[in-house]
Order: C-alpha cells, then structure tokens, then sequence
C-alpha cells in the first residue's frame, strides 16, 4: 500500500491505496466520482477519459501512483454547480447522446482537444474523438454540437 | 493484480541499479501498453519502475545533431514539436497515425520501440532514418536502432538497461521522407502493413517495412539509385527481405501485395516530391 494525494478538480485527496490502483478504479471507487465510465479497461473504448494537466488520457491505462502531482479534472469538474460548461450545454442542444454512457468520456476529449486547438476542422474533429467509442448516436449529432460549439466560442468569446 | 511496488527514481543511475536488482521489475513511461498487458495478466511485474521522474528522459530538442527525443517525451509532444513536421515528415505520419489522440497523449516514441512490435508504428521511419539510441547501462552507450529489435517483441536490452533517449540524424539538405500505413479501417487500427521512405539526391534510398516480418525490417537500397529500373529493383529487393504472416488483420499474401503497392508508391511520392 501506498499513501498518496491526488489533486481531482482543484480538492487535494489523502489516500491509501494499492499500487496496482488505475486512476480510473480510484476515481470512482475510493472518490466516488463515478460520472468517469470503465467501457474497456484497456485503452479502447475512451469512457474513462479525464484529463491530467489539461491533457486528455484514457484513466484506464494510468496508474494512480503516476497521477500524484498532476492535475486531474473529471466531468464532475467542469461545472459550475448549476451552471453547465458551454460543451455540455452544445451536447443536450444537439441530443448529442442517448443511454449517455460514452458522453463523460467524450466529453473530456472534447475538452482538451479544443483547448489545444481552438479552430479545428471537421475532419480533425473526428480525428480527436476516433478513441471514444459510441454506440448509439452515430456521432453525427456529437460532431454536430461541437462545429457548432467552435462556432460560437468564436462569435463571441464565450468559453467556460 | 498480484501486491505490486511503484518506484519513482529522479536518476538513472538509481534507475538502472533498481531494475538490476529487481528482476520482476518493469519500466512504465506511457503505460499504454503495459497496462494493457498487466490487466490481461501476459505479464505480471512485482515492482513498476516510473522514469519519468528523470529529468533528462523529458528532453526534446533539435539542433545541429538531429532530433533527440528523451523516453518521457509522448507522441503527441513529438509530434506538435515543430522541427518534426519541418523536418522529419515520415515521422510525422507515423505519429498521426498511432493510435488514439489520448493514447497519443500518454503513449511515448521510445516506448513504442521498446515493445518491439513487428507492427510498431514509429519503427520504419526511424529505421530508415537511421535513428540510434541511448542506452543507461552502468554509463550512456549507444546502439543504432537496428541492431535493437531481436525478434516478436523482444528487444536487446540486458538486465536493468533501459533507453534513456533516441537521436534521430539530421536529415542532409533536399532529404525526403515519408510513411504509409495500411490498417483495415481509417480510423485508429494496428497496422496491416507500413511502409517508410527516406530518400535523398546526394545518395541515399532506405525503405522501413513494418508488420511484415518478425521484426521492423530496413532495406538499403541506396546503390539502385541511378539505375533506370530503380523502382522494380527496389520492390523485388523488398519483397526478398520480408516474409508475412497471417494473422487476424490480413493474410500473408495480401501483405505482399500491399508491401509491392506501398513501396512503389513511397519511391514515386519520394522522387516527386524530391525533384520539386
Ligand atoms: S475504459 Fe479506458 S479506454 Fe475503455
Ligand atoms: S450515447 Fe450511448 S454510447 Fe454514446
């Protein structure tokens, strides 16, 4: 065992945990933050995707020992109490999930991908979420809502 | 997962004396694979040996030696890192096209080596681009890429080696390059076959072949180029040096086929491009 503090959406955790622990099973076992999915458990599926220092990483195939020291943020972590992120609002505007099993996974990929680039076209859109798997929308109406996201971040500034 | 140790050494000396003394020990950079295998249980580590807690393992840097990639350095920092696309295009492909963007994310270049996958999506173009590695040992030696893939995932590191790094050359100026890679689909897929290119006017044709034999494969063919029959001789070249398996992706004989069409198409799009 191992004591460790896991910095998950801004709250610094005091755990215990075994070292064998993904991030992933800590997330939703030991934090109860259980809006990050386990699709595949091994790199395939994108359901268990959060991001570490901004980046987008499948929670699967990170160790919770590695974590330490990063940020980690969930899709706990992008609203503001009642007050959804702009990502989230284009998602219900679009119906751009339906059992929503892929969409805290899809999500988080969305997130970072457009942080990093801000102006993406269709075919990078599709490029960035090829690792999030879904298997009842199409994908049609998830690219749909973010074209049309990037859109509007870019008409007004609006980015939250 | 049997009780497992998690170390995370800030030098490699330290790192090279664990992984000597530990023979359960495994080395974790990206873990997309590792992970991959210790939950499916084809290996089971006593001791995971986190490197990226050294510093010189993060370095990327490109200046009058070529390109140096540190282990720590994941495929999407390589391949955003400008002088990539600039000047190492083949390595660019080959980067575009591996895996996932959030396996790209954690996924590093040397950990894609270190698997030694006959289907490892970096080897070719760095083969052909004649890459070479630094390994810690008690000290830094290095080994050309080629001489490192021993067979179907193995690889010829000695007990507690591991790379610390990669150099892949300067290209010499007009120097082309580029990959192509054969998957089912169009989206993210293991490769059926992969083929790179690098070539140069002043003498220099090399073609890395992945998925096609028992390890990443290079031919030199730089001796055919001011032959008039340049791109048969290369494609009959290549084809003596492979020898495909079938497996679940594709059949032997396609591989072939799809070997012959990708290295036809590396030299055309290489002497295009190069006489540009
Ligand atoms: S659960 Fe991590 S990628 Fe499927
Ligand atoms: S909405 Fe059901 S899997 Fe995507």
């Amino acid at each position: 065992m191992k004591d460790i503090i896991l910095k998950v959406n801004g709250r610094k955790y005091n755990l215990r945990i075994d070292e064998s622990m993904t991030l992933l099973k800590v997330l939703r076992e030991e934090l109860e933050l259980t809006g990050t999915k386990e699709g595949c458990g091994e790199g395939e599926c994108g359901a268990c995707t959060v991001l570490m220092d901004g980046k987008a990483v499948n929670s699967c195939l990170v160790l919770a020992c590695e974590a330490e020291g990063h940020d980690i943020t969930t899709i706990e972590g992008l609203a503001d109490g009642e007050l959804l992120s702009d990502i989230q609002e284009a998602f219900i505007e679009h119906q751009a999930f339906q059992c929503g099993f892929c969409t805290p996974g899809m999500i988080m990929t969305i997130k970072g991908f457009l942080d990093e680039n801000p102006n993406p076209t269709e075919d990078e859109i599709e490029e960035a979420i090829a690792g999030n798997l879904c298997r009842c929308t199409g994908y049609k109406p998830i690219v749909a809502a973010v074209k049309d996201l990037v859109e509007r971040r870019g008409n007004d500034g609006y980015n939250r | 997962m049997a009780a497992l140790e998690y170390i995370k050494p800030t030098d490699s000396i330290e790192a090279y004396n664990i992984l000597k003394n530990n023979p359960g020990a495994k080395v974790i950079a990206g873990g997309t694979d590792l992970m991959v295998m210790m939950r499916n249980e084809s290996i089971k580590p006593e001791c995971i040996v986190d490197i990226k807690g050294i510093e010189a393992t993060h370095i990327l840097r490109f200046d009058e030696n070529g390109l140096y990639i540190g282990a720590s350095c994941t495929a999407n920092e390589v391949m955003n890192f400008g002088p990539v696309k600039e000047y190492y295009p083949g390595l660019y492909d080959a980067l575009k096209g591996l895996a996932t963007y959030q396996v790209r994310n954690r996924a590093t270049v040397v950990g894609n080596l270190c698997n030694a996958s006959p289907a490892a999506d970096t080897a070719p173009v760095l083969l052909a681009m004649g890459a070479y590695l630094d390994i810690q040992g008690p000290a830094v030696w290095q080994k050309p890429l080629l001489e490192f893939f021993t067979g179907v995932k193995k690889n010829s590191l000695s007990q507690g080696e591991f790379v610390q790094g990669l150099t892949v050359p300067r290209p010499e100026p007009g120097e082309k390059s580029i990959y192509y890679k054969k998957g089912r689909i169009k989206g993210a897929d293991l490769s059926i076959v992969g083929v790179a290119g690098v070539f140069s006017r002043k003498g220099k044709l090399r073609i890395g072949l992945g998925s096609v034999y028992t390890t990443p494969v290079l031919v030199v063919a730089d001796d055919l180029l001011d032959k008039d029959d340049l791109k048969d001789r290369l494609v009959e070249r290549v084809l003596n040096s492979i020898n495909p398996i079938t497996d679940t992706r594709a059949s032997r004989e396609y591989r072939i086929d799809m070997t012959r069409y990708y290295t036809f198409k590396v030299a055309e799009d290489l002497m295009r491009e190069a006489s540009i």
